[in-house]
């Protein structure tokens, strides 16, 4: 294996395109490191990014673009970010340890697709958006709805690389949380929810977005749950058929953590309480 | 791999290194610079043992490449001090008592730095919330929480004294642990660390299936890897079987594998990388045997066995037989029956075992090996090797916690030895986490059903259990287990017949071994339980009852302990009365409440049948200056026993300060035989024998001083570091000149120095009956617990913690607190969520990630309460602690988790699942949410 450091996002899709499936790109390897040394993934050139300036950048101007290089701790400590963007701000204060946060990247997060994170599902919920590169396909963008797939399984082709994840501003009416279950605070999600609501001048439900972690092999957007809110003013009863309709939209894996049925419930509980925080309730 | 050259810039000195591109920085720090502060103790980025600053900021350095260092700022615990003098955090550990076992400490030391650097003046939930990424094992954090606060000068930076005075000048203080500054500094050394010239490394190729057949084995492709060196198997190590009760283990398979994880090749090699490559090239083929997984199971007829001509995979039964339990249950109005399952707890200590065998051309084997017990080991060693026992040298350096399991031979030490013999050079090796999860003993779990009888008034008559324990595949300590639990679990209460019947049956699961409280925690889960239990169907309350029953000072207990002190029925007070037991318990709140369960444990014990013996050794020196050498044969784990505790006792009797005396422990050649550190022994057997050992001293310097002061031996006394004649104190000579004048003299010189050995005053049980006082004292506990239930899934939550203790008189109240700290920590984790899940004897979760043991988070904080029973047999009144800081915790959280919420639990780890579950068979149905 040979590690290779591009100082250019230009020789940098070279590489991936001149190594195709044999390489790998390296961002913080909080992650791909473990699946190296469990011989998961066996590349012969390893990418890393982090000598290329323009990735490290975290910029906001009406919309917030979250470069390639820039780390968990980086987005969770921006004044800027926890004021206008509080629900990732709150989940990439989630995410495991100070010391996996301070390497870690929020794209690199993003790119491994584990459906057990924490950004994505506030990724969902603020209705962010995934820059894919590559040099055959160029520049596209994904939303972060559509970008998970599967157990570590993303939209992403090989050969692109994520350059950024923009959060368009929010509207300005917004309410937001995101709730993690888990073991101990450290540990991944066992269920992690994310929501966005936005309420009308009579109270009910305009716009709903809902994120989940651990529902199923790759992170959803609870879409029967947010249609149970549509129109509606929020009260308990409707807030708990939002999480019922959330655990049955969902399929979580069993596991040491719980049973699939189990997962379910705390996925009703989870969506109802993650809702009733946004609206200043729970 | 090609390797990269790169400059890594480590504490501000540039060092210019080759490095294979995945190499991790923990790695060259460790390997290939020496800096072996920073501690692996996973390398899956799940523990910050290994945590180091990057530019300023802390990160795991098993989970950054080297070459991606390159052109950063390292900087490591070897980083902080400057000139010998301490960082204000190092400082801070130091004095607080935050390292114990010290694995953990490097980088607990640089996260707290680092947040210390970002939050001057954090609150205590944002150190904890700081350091929930780095895993202790010993302390409960509370220590270290105490410590970053007090560095942050937001607590005080010493231990008050002043409200708790010690009648002595050294014994009875929070004196600072004597190991604290090699801890703190990534000094101590420990065998995981360590390296030798010309050292190869072993790595074991280990069984994916838990019962097969080995058909086919072919190491010709491993062999032929450059830098592998020798590939083993069965056939060639020594095949003497070993265990410590049953002698059914081999070094590897011996053609059937038995468990998963069990070794079936050993490849040596260059480097680790090398070995790993190796066992991965060994071609294995398996012919599946039909296994059994659950010892109910097994002990059917017709289950499949796991070792041949044992009869329904029973490896031992042990029993106790007293008083008449027939008449017993006849005199009761009542008797209530209950069955409890406990779970498989491993250790995890954050140092895994590790071995380095180095065989010289004398033919002598030095072995540096993180072990409890150099005389267990090498006893057992000598056995499988047939080697003189002047010809294995053990020392053990500091032990990186240990909780038992380090305490017995493992199978990377034959394999070590046998190549070193082999190849004529040191041989390391060592488990890697999930061997360390699979491989190296878990805590038996047990199915127990008890059974007993009582009075209306709440009396108990008789009581009688039936236990099966789980043994795995081997059998290791099983029976000793079962056998101090059958002797422990007649000791709590008066019971006036008892009968336990313990089944230590072969499964082909992981298996178990010692495990700090050696039967007494899962024995005491069913028992307290179940006691709750019959307290409620009596209609009495729980602490009542409680002490209606318990014993006192002076009973000898139905399975025989002599209870000479005894403190529980004090314990049991203190702890309700601090929880708020009766005002909390009368004020029912919806999802919280209050539980209180006790136990004992003993002090040391004789629990083997052909061990009829139960002894610590201690050396004393007096040098020429004056100073102290004190050799202590246990082995320092983590406690402070072997290095601190020990070393007030001697600079007590000797009239020194504790600075003035040196600990030297555990090194088989130089130190007299001592059977190690386990069993909550050293503070009270090791210290008699430190006090008999200064009282030999002390006679020989009398005997010199006598001449000098023109005094009688018995005029004479010491303190302030001098001999002095009683009645005329400035009748003086300093230690020095005393030593001096022994040593320097125109023949007849002699040296200042004895040795002693302690036995304890106790004795096997009866053959028969199973009765007996097996132990020199015995310790008793209480906790209190308050918890919150979240009632919607299931999880609970520790919100205060009381521990009351009778360890009888405290040797040094700081370090016994520690104690107290970390044992609630793993009672928690027992209580709560430690399981090694088994799965037709799969591990499923053999990573800290998956096998979780309390953070700071999960840890409330503990208060501990004292009922100082001053016992007669130990040094200045003092009994064994290690072991009884978990025993009652997971009943009292199971016995609070049902005042809160209505739920039984009959299993522990009490995971939010099945916490759930017992909510949902508890609720009536008009009480679910629609
Ligand atoms: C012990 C532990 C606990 C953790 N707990 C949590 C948790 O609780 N919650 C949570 O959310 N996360 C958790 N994580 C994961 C963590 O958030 C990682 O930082 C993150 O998943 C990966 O980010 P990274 O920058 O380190 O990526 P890498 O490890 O460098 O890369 C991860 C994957 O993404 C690919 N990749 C990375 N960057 C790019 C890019 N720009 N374009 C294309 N592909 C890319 C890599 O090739 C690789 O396949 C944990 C990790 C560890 C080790
Ligand atoms: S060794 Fe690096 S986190 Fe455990
Ligand atoms: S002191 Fe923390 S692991 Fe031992």
């Amino acid at each position: 294996m040979k590690y290779l450091e591009p100082s250019t996002l230009e020789e940098a899709l070279d590489l991936l395109d001149e190594h195709g499936d044999t390489a790998k790109v390296i961002a913080g390897g909080q992650s791909l490191l473990i699946l190296l040394r469990e011989r998961l993934v066996t590349p012969e050139v390893l990418i890393g990014l982090s000598a290329i300036e323009p990735l490290k950048r975290l910029e906001i101007n009406g919309e917030t673009r979250i470069g390639a290089m820039v780390t968990h701790a980086a987005v969770e400590q921006d004044a800027r970010i926890s004021e206008r963007w509080p629900v990732l701000a709150v989940a990439e204060a989630a995410v495991s340890t100070v010391q996996i946060r301070n390497r870690g990247t929020l794209c690199g997060n993003v790119a491994h697709g584990f459906p057990t994170a924490d950004p994505p599902a506030a990724l969902i919920a603020c209705d962010a958006s995934v820059h894919l590169v590559s040099k055959r396909g160029g520049q596209r963008l994904v939303a972060a709805e559509d970008f998970f797939i599967g157990l570590m399984e993303t939209a992403a082709r090989p050969d692109e690389l994520v350059t950024a994840i923009t959060l368009p501003a929010q509207p300005p009416q917004a309410r937001g949380a995101y709730l993690k279950y888990a073991t101990r605070a450290l540990d991944f999600a066992i269920v992690g929810a994310a929501c966005r609501l936005v309420l009308g001048s009579d109270g009910a439900v305009l716009e709903a977005r809902i994120g989940l972690n651990g529902a199923a092999n790759h992170t959803l957007r609870a879409r029967e749950a947010e249609r149970v809110l549509i129109g509606e003013r929020p009260t308990p009863v409707l807030l708990e058929r939002a999480g019922q309709a959330a655990a049955l939209e969902s399929s979580p894996l069993s596991d040491v953590d719980g049973s699939e049925d189990y997962k379910r419930r705390i996925i009703a509980v989870y969506t109802r309480r993650v809702l009733m925080r946004a609206l200043g309730e729970g | 791999m090609a390797k990269q050259h790169i400059q890594l810039d480590v504490n501000g000195i540039p060092y210019d290194v080759l490095v294979e591109p995945d190499r991790s920085l923990a790695d060259a720090l460790r390997d290939d610079l020496g800096l072996t502060g920073t501690k692996r103790a996973c390398n899956e980025g799940e523990c910050a043992s290994c945590a180091v600053h990057l530019d300023g900021t802390v990160v795991n350095s098993c989970l950054v490449l080297a070459v991606q260092a390159a052109r950063h700022r390292v900087t490591t615990i070897e980083g902080l001090a400057r000139n010998g003098k301490l960082d204000p955090v190092q400082q801070a550990f130091a004095d607080l008592f935050a390292a114990q076992c010290g694995y953990c400490t490097p980088g607990m030391v640089m996260t707290a730095k680092a947040l210390l650097a970002t939050n001057p003046k954090p609150s205590e939930q944002e150190v904890r919330q700081g350091i929930r990424g780095n895993l202790c094992r010993c302390t409960g954090y509370a220590k270290i929480v105490d410590a970053i606060m007090a560095a942050s000068g937001q607590a005080p930076p010493r231990v008050d004294e002043v409200e708790r005075p010690s009648k002595h000048r050294v014994v009875g203080r929070s004196l600072p642990r004597t190991d604290a500054r090699e801890k703190v500094t990534g000094r101590a050394a420990y065998a995981y660390d360590m390296r030798l010239p010309g050292m190869l490394y072993g790595e074991i190729l280990r069984s994916p299936l838990p019962h097969a057949r080995i058909t086919s084995l072919d190491t010709s492709v491993a062999e032929a890897i450059p830098g592998v060196v020798a590939v083993y198997t069965q056939k060639d190590m020594p095949q003497t079987k070993f265990g410590a009760f049953v002698q059914d283990e081999t070094a590897l398979a011996d053609g059937v594998v038995r468990y998963v994880g069990e070794g079936v090749a050993a490849v040596i090699a260059v480097d680790e990388q090398t070995a790993l490559r190796g066992i991965e090239a060994i071609d294995v083929e398996f012919e599946p045997l039909p296994g059994v997984f659950d010892p109910e199971e097994a002990m059917r007829e017709g289950a499949a066995q796991v070792h041949p001509d044992v009869e329904r995979n029973i490896v031992a039964h042990n029993r106790v037989l007293a008083g008449d339990l027939e008449a017993g249950f006849a005199a009761a109005d009542h008797v209530f029956e209950d069955r409890f399952v406990t779970g498989r707890q491993c250790h995890a200590c954050l140092e895994p075992h590790a071995v380095i065998a180095d065989h010289d051309a004398s033919g002598r084997v030095t072995l540096h090996m993180s072990t409890q017990s150099t005389f267990f080991d090498r006893f057992s060693l000598m056995g499988i090797f047939g080697m003189a026992a002047n010809k294995i040298r053990i020392i053990a350096p500091y032990l990186g916690g240990g909780f038992g399991s380090k305490s017995e031979t493992h199978s990377i030490y034959v394999v070590a030895i046998q190549a070193s013999m082999n190849l004529g050079r040191p041989v390391k090796m060592f488990h890697s986490r999930d061997e360390e999860f699979m491989a190296s003993r878990t805590r038996h779990p047990e199915i127990i059903d008890i059974k007993t009888g009582v009075r209306q008034d709440g009396t108990i008559t008789a009581r009688s259990a039936r236990v099966i324990l789980d043994n795995g595949a081997y059998t290791s300590y099983g029976p000793g287990v079962s056998l101090t639990q059958s002797m422990l679990g007649g000791a709590v209460y008066r019971i006036p017949a008892y009968r336990y019947d313990g089944y230590t049956v072969y499964t082909n699961n992981p298996f178990g071994g010692a495990f700090r409280g050696f039967g007494s925690p899962q024995f005491t889960f069913a028992a307290e339980c179940h006691t709750d239990m019959i307290a409620e169907r009596l209609g009495m309350d729980p602490v009542e009852f409680r002490l209606k029953n318990l014993s006192r000072a002076g009973d000898r207990a139905i399975s025989g302990p002599a209870l000479d002190s005894c403190g529980v029925y004090e314990c049991v007070e203190k702890a309700a009365e601090a929880i708020g037991w009766r005002e909390k318990r009368s004020n029912p709140k919806a999802g919280r409440g209050v539980g209180i369960a006790c136990g004992v444990h003993f002090t040391s014990g004789k629990f083997h049948p052909h061990v009829n013996a139960d002894f610590c050794a201690a050396g004393v020196k007096v040098n020429e200056d004056g100073s102290v050498s004190l050799m202590i044969g246990a082995t320092e784990m983590g406690t402070g026993a072997a290095t601190t505790a020990t070393a007030q006792i001697c600079a007590e009797e000797l009239g020194v300060e504790l600075g003035a005396v040196d600990v030297v422990t555990s090194d088989s050649e130089t130190i007299p035989a001592d059977f190690g550190t386990y069993g909550s022994r050293v503070t009270t057997l090791a210290g008699n024998a430190v006090r008999d050992a200064c009282a030999q001293v002390r006679e020989q310097l009398f005997r010199v001083a006598g001449e000098g002061l023109a005094a009688k031996t018995d005029e004479l006394a010491m303190g302030d570091g001098k001999v002095f004649v009683r009645s005329e104190p400035e009748r003086s000579m300093d230690l020095a000149a005393v030593v001096q004048s022994s040593l320097f003299r125109d023949r007849d010189g002699r040296q200042i120095m004895a040795q002693a050995h302690y036995d304890a005053p106790c004795s096997l049980p009866d053959p028969e009956t199973g009765v007996g006082d097996f132990a020199m004292s015995y310790s008793f506990g209480a906790h209190a617990v308050e918890v919150e239930v979240d009632e919607e899934t299931g999880q609970v939550r520790i919100v205060d913690f009381v521990a009351a203790t009778d360890c009888g008189n405290l040797i040094n109240p700081a370090l016994a607190e520690s104690q107290v700290e970390g044992g609630a920590a793993q009672g928690i984790g027992y209580g709560l969520m430690e399981d090694l899940v088994c799965e037709n004897g799969m591990v499923l979760n053999p990573r800290f990630s998956t096998y979780k043991i309390p953070t700071a988070l999960e840890m409330p904080p503990i208060r501990s309460l004292w009922v100082e029973t001053n016992d007669a047999r130990g040094p200045y009144g003092a009994k064994g602690l290690a072991e009884m800081g978990l025993v009652p915790t997971a009943p009292a959280i199971a016995n609070a988790v049902y005042d809160a919420t209505g739920a039984r639990l009959h299993r522990i780890p009490l995971t939010p699942e099945r916490v759930l579950a017992g909510l949902d068979a508890v609720r009536r149905p008009e009480g679910v949410r629609s």
